[in-house]
Order: C-alpha cells, then sequence, then structure tokens
C-alpha cells in the first residue's frame, strides 16, 4: 500500500509499537469518559494526558489540523446552544434578529455549556485524532479479523488494498485519453464532464473485471475451502499490559467519579458548579499519562523499548 | 432478515429520540450522546454479522471491496468540494443492483476506507450507518421495481443526500447540544443544509450523468458473477 496516501504514518517510538488494540482501547476509554463527563475539569483531565500521547508520539503537527477543523464545528456548537437553550437565568443580552420574531436571549449558561461542550468534542477528536495517526489500519484489521468469520474484515482489507491500485488505474486511463487528444482538464464544464463521463465508464468497468480476477486469485489460494487459518502478526509486550492496567484503573476512577456525582456539572438554570474527587482525577490523570511517561522513558533510554 | 434488522435499529434510534423530547420529560437526564452511539454501534455490529452468517461466494466478496473502494477514491477525490460525494452514487446504485445487504456493506466499508485516508473521527460511524441505510433503501427500491427505472432511482439518490446529513447531524447533536428537542434539531439541519444541498445536486447530476449505463454494467456483472459457483 502506499503509506504516504493514508493518514496513518510509521514512527519509531512506544506509541506505534503498542499492540493495536492496546491503542484502541486507550482511544475507547478517553470516548467513553468523556461522553459520561460533564464537568470541564474532568474533560481537561481527560484532553491533558491524550494530548500528551499525541505530541509524545510525534504527532503534534497532525493534531493542530484536527483541532483547526473542529474549530468550525466548535462555533456551531456554541451557536446552536445559545439560540435553542431557553433554561438559562442569567441573560447577557437580547438579540432581535427579524421584526417581527420573538427576541432571543443569550444566557451565561449556554454559553458555559457550550463551552463545556466544545471541551469535550475537543477530547474526542483528540482520541481519534490518535486513532488515525498511531494505528496502522492493516495492523488493527488483522487483529480483529478473528471475530466471525472474518469476512467483513477481510473485505475491509482488500478495499484499502485495492484504492492506491485504482488511483494508479485511473492516471492510467486519463493518460491514455489525453495521448488520444481527449484532455478532460481543458474546456468548460459542460465539455469536460462529457470527456470525464468515458474515462469513469473504463475504470468502473476494468475495475469490475478486476474483482472477478481477484475472486479467482482467491480460489486458486484456497479462500472458502476449509477453515481460515490465522497468523498472530503482532505481539503482546510487558508494555501493553502495563498500558492496559493503567486503563482499567482510568476507567474505573473515571466510573467511580461519575457514580459519586463529581462529574456533573450545573450549567443549567444558573451557573453553579463545586469540585470534589481531586485524589480519583489525579490517579486518573496519570493512569492516562503512562503511555507518554514510558515513551519518554524510550527516548531517553535506547534499551528501555526493549525492556518493556 | 438484514431489512427487519435495519428496521428495527432505525426504530429504536426514533423511538429514544422521541422519549428524548417527550412533555416532562423523565428520560431527559440520560446521557444521549452515549446511548446514541451504544445503538448504533449494535446496529453496524447486527448488519455485520449478519454478513458474517450468511454464505457469500468470493466473487460477491471481492465485488464488495471492489465497488467500495472505487466509492471511497471517488470521495477523496472530490473531498475539496465540500458536500459533493460522487460515493453516495456508487453505493446506491451497487444496492440497487444487488441488494439490500450488498448496499449497506458497500454503504459501511465505503466510509470506513475513505476515513483511513481523510481521517477517523467520531464521525466515522455515523458516516457508516448513513450510507449504509442509502445503499439498503436503494436495494428496498430495487427489488420493489422489476426493471431499471432511472427517475424513481434518481429520486431515492437525490434524497438520500438529505438524510445522510440528517442521520450524520445527530451525532454531534445527541453528544454536545441542549436542549435535544424538534427545534435544535431542525437547527442543526439548518446549519447542514448547504452541504446536503450541494451533496444531493451531486447525486442528481452523477445519477442522471451515469446512473443507466453504471445499471447496465452492475446488471451484466450480476450475470457473469452468477456463473461463478463459488
Amino acid at each position: 500500500m502506499n503509506e504516504t496516501m493514508l493518514s496513518y504514518r510509521v514512527k519509531d517510538n512506544l506509541i506505534h509499537s503498542l499492540h493495536p488494540l492496546t491503542t484502541l482501547s486507550y482511544v475507547l476509554v478517553i470516548t467513553i469518559l468523556s461522553l459520561i463527563f460533564y464537568h470541564p475539569i474532568y474533560l481537561a483531565a481527560l484532553l491533558l494526558p491524550a494530548a500528551l500521547v499525541i505530541v509524545s508520539s510525534g504527532h503534534y503537527k497532525e493534531w493542530s489540523i484536527y483541532l483547526k477543523l473542529s474549530v468550525s464545528l466548535i462555533i456551531l456548537i456554541a451557536v446552536l446552544n445559545m439560540v435553542f437553550s431557553r433554561e438559562g437565568e442569567t441573560i447577557l443580552f437580547t438579540l432581535q434578529l427579524l421584526p417581527g420574531m420573538a427576541p432571543l436571549d443569550l444566557s451565561l449558561e449556554a454559553l458555559a455549556f457550550a463551552a463545556g461542550m466544545g471541551l469535550r468534542l475537543l477530547v474526542i477528536i483528540t482520541a481519534f485524532c490518535l486513532y488515525s495517526q498511531a494505528i496502522d489500519p492493516d495492523r488493527i484489521l488483522r487483529a480483529v479479523a478473528g471475530l466471525g468469520k472474518g469476512k467483513t474484515v477481510l473485505a475491509i482489507i482488500l478495499a484499502t488494498r485495492l484504492f492506491p491500485q485504482f488511483l494508479r488505474d485511473y492516471r492510467r486511463i486519463m493518460e491514455i485519453s489525453q495521448c488520444r487528444g481527449v484532455d478532460p482538464y481543458h474546456g468548460n464544464l459542460w465539455q469536460r464532464t462529457g470527456r470525464l463521463k468515458p474515462v469513469i465508464s473504463v475504470l468502473f468497468s476494468s475495475s469490475l473485471e478486476q474483482a472477478l480476477e481477484l475472486a479467482e486469485s482467491m480460489y486458486a489460494r484456497g479462500y472458502g475451502s476449509g477453515e481460515r487459518s490465522q497468523r498472530q502478526a503482532d505481539l503482546w509486550h510487558p508494555r501493553d499490559f502495563l498500558i492496559l492496567l493503567a486503563l482499567i484503573i482510568a476507567f474505573f476512577c473515571g466510573i467511580l467519579a461519575y457514580g459519586q456525582g463529581w462529574t456533573a456539572f450545573n450549567y443549567y438554570p444558573r451557573l453553579s458548579w463545586e469540585f470534589s474527587g481531586s485524589s480519583i482525577l489525579t490517579l486518573m490523570t496519570l493512569s492516562l499519562a503512562i503511555p507518554s511517561v514510558l515513551n519518554w522513558g524510550c527516548k531517553r533510554s535506547n534499551s528501555f523499548l526493549s525492556k518493556i | 432478515m438484514q431489512l427487519r434488522i435495519s428496521l428495527i435499529s432505525l426504530g429504536l434510534l426514533g423511538l429514544l429520540l422521541l422519549l428524548s423530547i417527550w412533555p416532562g420529560r423523565s428520560l431527559g437526564n440520560w446521557n444521549w450522546g452515549l446511548l446514541a452511539a451504544t445503538i448504533l454501534t449494535v446496529a453496524l455490529a447486527g448488519f455485520f454479522w449478519q454478513f458474517e452468517r450468511r454464505r457469500n461466494s468470493i466473487v460477491q466478496l471481492s465485488f464488495i471491496a471492489t465497488i467500495s473502494s472505487l466509492a471511497a477514491l471517488s470521495r477523496v477525490a472530490f473531498v475539496p468540494i465540500a458536500g459533493l460525494q460522487p460515493a453516495s452514487f456508487i453505493i446506491m446504485i451497487s444496492g440497487y443492483v444487488f441488494g439490500s445487504q450488498t448496499g449497506f456493506l458497500v454503504g459501511a466499508i465505503t466510509a470506513l476506507v475513505s476515513n483511513f485516508f481523510l481521517g477517523q473521527g467520531p464521525w466515522t460511524p455515523w458516516q457508516m450507518l448513513a450510507w449504509g441505510i442509502c445503499g439498503l433503501l436503494a436495494g428496498c427500491l430495487g427489488q420493489a421495481l422489476s426493471a431499471f427505472r432511472l427517475l424513481p432511482f434518481v429520486f431515492l439518490c437525490t434524497f438520500s443526500a438529505f438524510l445522510f446529513g440528517w442521520i450524520t447531524n445527530i451525532s454531534y447533536w445527541s453528544s454536545f447540544v441542549h436542549p435535544l428537542n424538534w427545534s435544535s434539531y431542525l437547527g442543526s439541519c439548518i446549519a447542514s443544509f448547504p452541504f446536503d444541498l450541494i451533496h444531493a445536486a451531486g447525486n442528481l447530476a452523477f445519477s442522471l450523468l451515469f446512473g443507466t449505463h453504471f445499471y447496465q454494467l452492475l446488471f451484466r456483472f450480476q450475470r457473469k458473477m452468477s456463473g461463478y459457483s463459488k
């Protein structure tokens, strides 16, 4: 596969050497906890270790792109909350959007809720950025290939593998078309569409032919002739178990804090808040920061990675 | 069976949305973001489980992979024009010819595979479900009509663009907006309307331009496929 096309990039660090299911578990724990937390301090306590893991794994640049993209969504969330929420008691200002329409009260509570949800979005975006950048699609698909008969996973793997090939085919067909004097890049929109139509048709029909060839090739290699054999490509290391243990601790800390009501935050009708469970919060944050600490240790000592 | 699962999933989602905005809102304090994500995961898992259980030939499997890859490629190619999604048309014409299950799978796999290149996010499972449902609806239409009729297909393709937007809007509406009621949901749909409109215009154009031709290609391929026993 042409790796430059995937959003995943290979990097030489501990985060990338983890078992894909370990990294996936990390992403899931962060996402689930962020969905049950409303308190901004608790949400920030999830964002901080996740950001540390991203930065320590060398994906700051990609993360910043994700953050820039999420700004528009945060603005949308803020607008929707401020426009449609009528429960806030502290009115900041009143807007008369259109004459004849009821005035719109914009409350401090709605603004605070929007800020809190913006923070939640940042946590989730950060977690998924880690998923995109640090988990090799091939490795994660291989890791879950054992589920069921593996047909779904096989279809996904094949589709991912065929993608660069079809792109090459498209370029080849375009070149041939241009050599014949039909250039789909020139002319007005209608002309370009007319010239592009045969290119797309050829690509489509040749791809279908390739699907048949692929099926024949799979049949010749014995696919479907018996029970599927499976190769365990990714090994579990002590570092995986260490991080999984830390994730279990973090998850239970989060659930405990949620059960005690510490993660709740009174946005409506009047903004009021209190903060409890600092020791649980600290334990959760530290547990979630374990991967970045281990990664830092690997950067400091070359032999550390081989030991864990 | 797969149609029943999809209807049950959609019904459950709809029921939960209704409960969340019911007067008195006894369930108003539920965590709808988490609940919606859970139902979504169960619905997707249910479809994939059905596919795993069914006896599929190798040709069917390679066809699903091929067409999903093509749809993903078309999506990535048109990504600079926000909202324009040729993938929808490819998913739906595949569903129309090969049935609801294939349509759903092509839709779900297209979303997942294209996001390997564009970047995964919390939107991925919602796009998988939304495109899956588009493919499934096209499959239902294909089963309902004895021969290919361009106009109903074009209409469904255009409408599905809005449906796609309405489903994917739930992803952020259920998790980040308060209160969860029809007004705020309508607000999220109004916000996405320009993109949905471009999506719909694209679907209309692609289905008018390529609909009949792609149907013929896929129909011939289906007949060719039936010649393969395994």
